[in-house]
């Protein structure tokens, strides 16, 4: 005859383990990525890292980027492995907010992503600017 | 005079104590260094590059002659932009990397969809051998070992769904 702390016990357990297995796989494994660049004005850069990516939310957040340098504006998009990639982040100043979520409020398919930057509508055409900030995918 | 000198020593102490700390911090914070190629040096290189990947693709597949639709589609749009484009030599290496791996993850899937399991077998062991490649321990960063664990290990079990799913993103 089991007691009834023994029955809740149970119940809690069963809980937690259907939880567990209701937690998406991709909300376990998203990992940090610091990453960063230097970049001459008015370019994009297409970089050779590739990472992994479960389904779910992608982030990365501007760390790092001279604010109001010459007006110029930063930008930052993920590449899967067949070079598609997805929106820009919508920075068109520095400055203000410097969080952005992959891709407004859908997922990031799974597969393995790459870092496209691009710095553009600056005055300074001869200043190499410094970004890094943190990626989660 | 004497106290007129020391002052001036030590205001150009102070200048050059600044000027190595702010030496000190500019190194603290450089980027990597990455190597990067025009668009046309990327164009006319790739399909070497590709060619020379360290490991063979299934029988009957062949390394690109060109980049990726979407890379090309891309850097149009940018150059129409105005924007120069550099593309960091290691791309190019990557893209046959994974032009590579969803060879095989292709093979694997059609190989089972025919059970051949001969051939399927073959191509696991390859996809496995993914993550022992010269490329990627040197240009993959997955510290916690996340394709292997979503794509490998189920295929072992027989389970193809995050094989499926990579897949999708090789367009």
């Amino acid at each position: 005859m089991r007691s009834k702390k023994s029955r809740v016990s149970l119940l809690a357990a069963a809980a937690i383990a259907t939880a567990l297995i209701a937690t998406p796989v991709s909300a376990a494994v998203a990992a940090d990525y610091s990453i960063s660049g230097d970049m001459p004005y008015n370019t994009t850069q297409y970089y050779g890292t590739f990472r992994p990516h479960g389904i779910g939310s992608a982030y990365f957040r501007l760390d790092s980027f001279p604010q109001n340098f010459c007006g110029g504006a930063f930008q930052i998009a993920l590449r899967n492995s067949a070079g598609d990639s997805s929106n820009y982040s919508t920075w068109t100043s520095v400055g203000g907010t410097r969080a952005f979520v992959w891709w407004n409020g859908g997922t990031v398919p799974s597969g393995s992503y790459a870092i496209t930057a691009k710095n553009y509508g600056a005055g300074c055409t001869s200043h190499t600017v410094y970004w890094g900030g943190l990626l989660t995918l | 005079m004497k106290i007129k000198h020391l002052a001036l020593t030590i205001a150009a102490s102070a200048v050059a104590s600044i000027a190595v700390g702010a030496a000190i911090g500019s190194v603290a914070v450089a980027a990597p260094k990455h190597d990067f190629v025009s668009v046309a040096e990327a164009k006319a290189t790739y399909p070497s590059v590709a060619r020379g990947f360290e490991s063979k693709l299934p029988a009957g597949v062949r390394w690109p002659e060109s980049l990726p639709a979407g890379v090309l589609d891309s850097i149009a749009e940018e150059e129409a932009d105005g924007q120069t484009v550099q593309i960091e030599r290691g791309y190019l290496e990557g893209l046959a990397a994974m032009h590579w791996l969803c060879s095989w993850e292709g093979e694997l899937v059609s190989a089972t969809d025919a059970g051949d399991q001969g051939r399927a077998s073959v191509a696991l062991s390859r996809l496995a051998q993914f993550v022992k490649l010269d490329w990627y321990q040197e240009n993959y960063e997955d510290p916690e070992g996340e394709w292997f664990a979503r794509v490998v290990e189920p295929a072992r079990q027989g389970d193809l769904s995050g094989v499926i799913e990579d897949l999708a993103a090789c367009g």
